[in-house]
């Protein structure tokens, strides 16, 4: 697949998601990985077009040599069937961290918690003119 | 035959002979040069690659450091335009340190988003909903220079980052294969 293509959608789902059009929901159905990968942290899903996008964390042994091996952390998103079976995955590329980071952030609800639980109480400036 | 030409150098007289050794020391020299000339070059090419190859890690480092603190304002982004502006300049000097280590043809990508965030940086910063004006060649070109840098502009350059992190990942990579 054309990286910039690749960059293209991811950057379109990261924004749709910041600015709430698009929803993402965790799923109970772990993601079958090989080589002994385990999935870390949830499982995220949403519905784009009819087709359902899967993103999330998983760690894998990455063979160096024969009997050498280390954990190496990694993000898939990838297209699932009804049966939450991979059909296709996107390549590993960077950005998938982002969309991770805004996936996690948006589905948190941590937004809500603040500002209910903060309600009138004005947070401190972030910005600050230069 | 062969007697024939020994006797000729033979007959020489040291004035021929000076002459003669001269010019083959001119030669030798001149060979010399050019040899050293080389190993320069390759010394310079290798050191060069040494250079790129204990940077570049950094550099890619920083770059996915910029994008994800980009990543992060853009979820407040009315509240954080100065801290984007801030993280495009820090951004810009790690592409400018970047392009130097970079053939022409490579570095261009490099250099249109360095242009743009150069373009951009300095303006005023609109609010996330405003009203974004259309404009067309050539009223675009000399207007936009008027014109405050828009949450459009931002996403834009954000884009391009991402574009320049895959671009210099391959090239990381291709270098380490050439030398597989």
């Amino acid at each position: 697949m054309d990286s910039k293509k690749a960059i293209a959608l991811i950057i379109k789902l990261n924004r749709d998601t910041i600015e709430g059009k698009l929803t993402w929901q965790t799923s109970r159905v772990q993601p079958s990985l090989g080589n002994g990968g385990i999935v870390i942290d949830n499982v995220y899903y949403t519905e784009v077009e009819k087709k359902i996008l899967r993103l999330y964390k998983f760690s894998q042994k990455y063979y160096y040599e024969e009997d050498s091996f280390e954990w190496t952390e990694n993000l898939r998103l990838e297209f699932v069937d009804f049966y939450w079976k991979s059909e296709f995955e996107f390549p590993p590329i960077s950005i998938l961290s982002d969309l991770y980071e805004t996936v996690r952030y948006k589905t948190s609800g941590v937004e809500s918690f603040l500002d209910s639980y903060l309600g009138d109480e004005e947070p401190e400036e972030k910005d600050t003119d230069f | 035959m062969l007697k024939d030409i020994i006797g000729d150098f033979i007959s020489w007289d040291l004035d021929k002979w000076s002459q003669v050794t001269g010019v083959v020391g001119f030669i030798i020299t001149i060979i010399g040069l050019f040899i050293s000339l080389s190993i320069k070059s390759k010394l310079s090419a290798l050191q060069f690659s040494y250079t790129f190859d204990k940077r570049i890690n950094e550099h890619i480092r920083n770059l996915k450091n910029t994008s994800s603190q980009l990543n992060d304002y853009f979820n407040n982004y009315n509240t954080s335009t100065n801290l984007i502006k801030l993280e495009i300049g820090k951004c810009q000097s790690e592409l400018e340190d970047i392009a130097d280590k970079l053939s022409f043809k490579q570095s261009r990508k490099v250099k249109t988003l360095i242009n743009l965030i150069g373009r951009k940086k300095d303006k005023n910063f609109s609010q996330q909903n405003a009203s974004i004006k259309v404009l067309y060649w050539p009223f675009y070109i000399i207007l936009n220079r008027f014109y405050p840098t828009s949450y459009e502009d931002v996403w834009r350059i954000y884009r391009l980052l991402q574009e320049v992190i895959v671009h210099i990942d391959n090239i990381k990579k291709n270098k380490k294969t050439m030398l597989n």
